[in-house]
């Protein structure tokens, strides 16, 4: 159980199936792809629908848009990806609220680990990579209940809705953060799980910094 | 003089033989790596400020590392080291919490000693005995 190494894919097609290429990512079940990310360059991006799948990375990005009253699902969601330079959709992002073909979908955002785990893996989200902070507006400013990031684990089922609530993630709280499984890994496993923002009026500001952090943390002995 | 057993913990079995760790800040501490299903008496766990932390005649015992990596950029951090010892049903663990720079004692019932969770890589230790933990001056 020495330290495991970690890999994080998401799922650029349509198709809801499981990565069966572990770390290495690729074609997967009921022809699903898995691209693995590259952890220093890339990132996950919640867009409007104005952003399409293949833009390039020096265009325009459309942020989502705050709406005049209630809450407003990023209707697309993309991974920058900065080897390939465009913007690479991730179409089972979200749920059936936003634009894409999100809903009671399992398999889209996976992390691979090579090995067992002395406890459960979490993961969290915090204002950078001190992980000590969670002030952003985008999360919450510091109510993590307010936070606009949401997520839900499917490593073991779907959602079981289309229109899943999921947990604001903000911070280490056991409310704000993602259980990734039920128990430690005891050997190499896939990790799954979905994202979303979700913006409020009264609650998220425009132009608002969006560079958070997404934690993964896990025991090892 | 830098102490060479720093950041090391020290297993002493039931027979009296005793495994030396390796620096456990590596990313295989050994724990679970050089497994062995001696009865442990003893364990000690080396501080950088000389003090050594010890437990001992407990029933078992554990011991991991919570670390913490961004997905995007920056680096796997350790946030702290965890020793545990198990009497009947309840755990006392020491979090040295190298993120915050404090150690914190807590006693749970077993099965929920991390954040509420079960922990996997127990080892055995004695039974019959009254379980003793401290930390003391180093040598």
């Amino acid at each position: 159980m020495a330290k495991p190494n970690t890999t994080f894919l998401v799922n650029n097609t349509s198709n809801d199936g499981a990565n069966t290429g572990n770390a290495t990512g690729g074609t997967g079940d009921n022809s699903s792809y898995w691209v693995v990310v590259d952890r220093s360059n890339d990132a996950i991006a919640f867009c409007s629908e104005q952003q399409n799948d293949g833009d390039s990375l020096t265009g325009t990005r459309y942020p989502v848009v705050i709406p005049s009253s209630g809450s407003n699902e990023a209707e697309k969601t993309f991974l920058m990806d900065d080897s390939a330079g465009i913007f690479d959709q991730i179409p089972l992002a979200g749920t059936t609220n936003g634009g894409q073909d999100g809903g009671d979908t399992r398999y889209v955002f996976c992390i691979y680990f090579d090995g067992a785990t002395a406890g459960i893996p979490y993961l969290e989200a915090w204002d950078d990579n001190t992980h000590s902070t969670y002030n952003h507006n985008f999360l919450g400013d510091g109510t993590p209940a307010n936070s606009s990031l949401l997520g839900i684990t499917t490593t073991n089922s779907s959602p079981g809705s289309d229109t899943w609530a999921g947990t604001p993630l903000a911070g280490s709280g056991s409310s704000n953060r993602l259980e990734l499984d039920t128990a430690a890994l005891t050997g190499a496993k896939n990790l799954y799980f979905n994202l979303k923002q979700v913006v409020t009026n009264g609650v998220h500001e425009p132009g608002s910094t969006t560079d958070i952090v997404l934690t993964l943390r896990y025991l090892y002995s | 003089m830098i102490n060479q057993k720093t950041f090391k913990y020290e297993l002493i079995f039931d027979d009296g033989v005793r495994y030396l760790s390796p620096d456990i800040r590596r990313s295989d501490p050994g724990w679970a790596s050089e497994f062995c299903e001696k009865p442990i008496r003893e364990l000690k766990f080396y501080l950088p400020d000389k003090r050594i932390l010890i437990l001992c005649n407990f029933e078992a015992y554990n011991f991991f590392v919570e670390c913490s990596e961004s997905i995007f950029g920056g680096n796997i951090k350790i946030d702290a080291f965890y020793f545990c010892g198990k009497y009947r049903d309840k755990v006392l663990m020491w979090k040295i919490d190298i993120k915050n720079r404090r150690i914190v004692k807590t006693l749970s019932k077993f099965g929920e000693e991390y954040v509420g969770t079960a922990t996997r890589g127990w080892r055995p230790g004695l039974f019959g005995y009254k379980p003793n933990t401290g930390i003391l001056v180093g040598e």
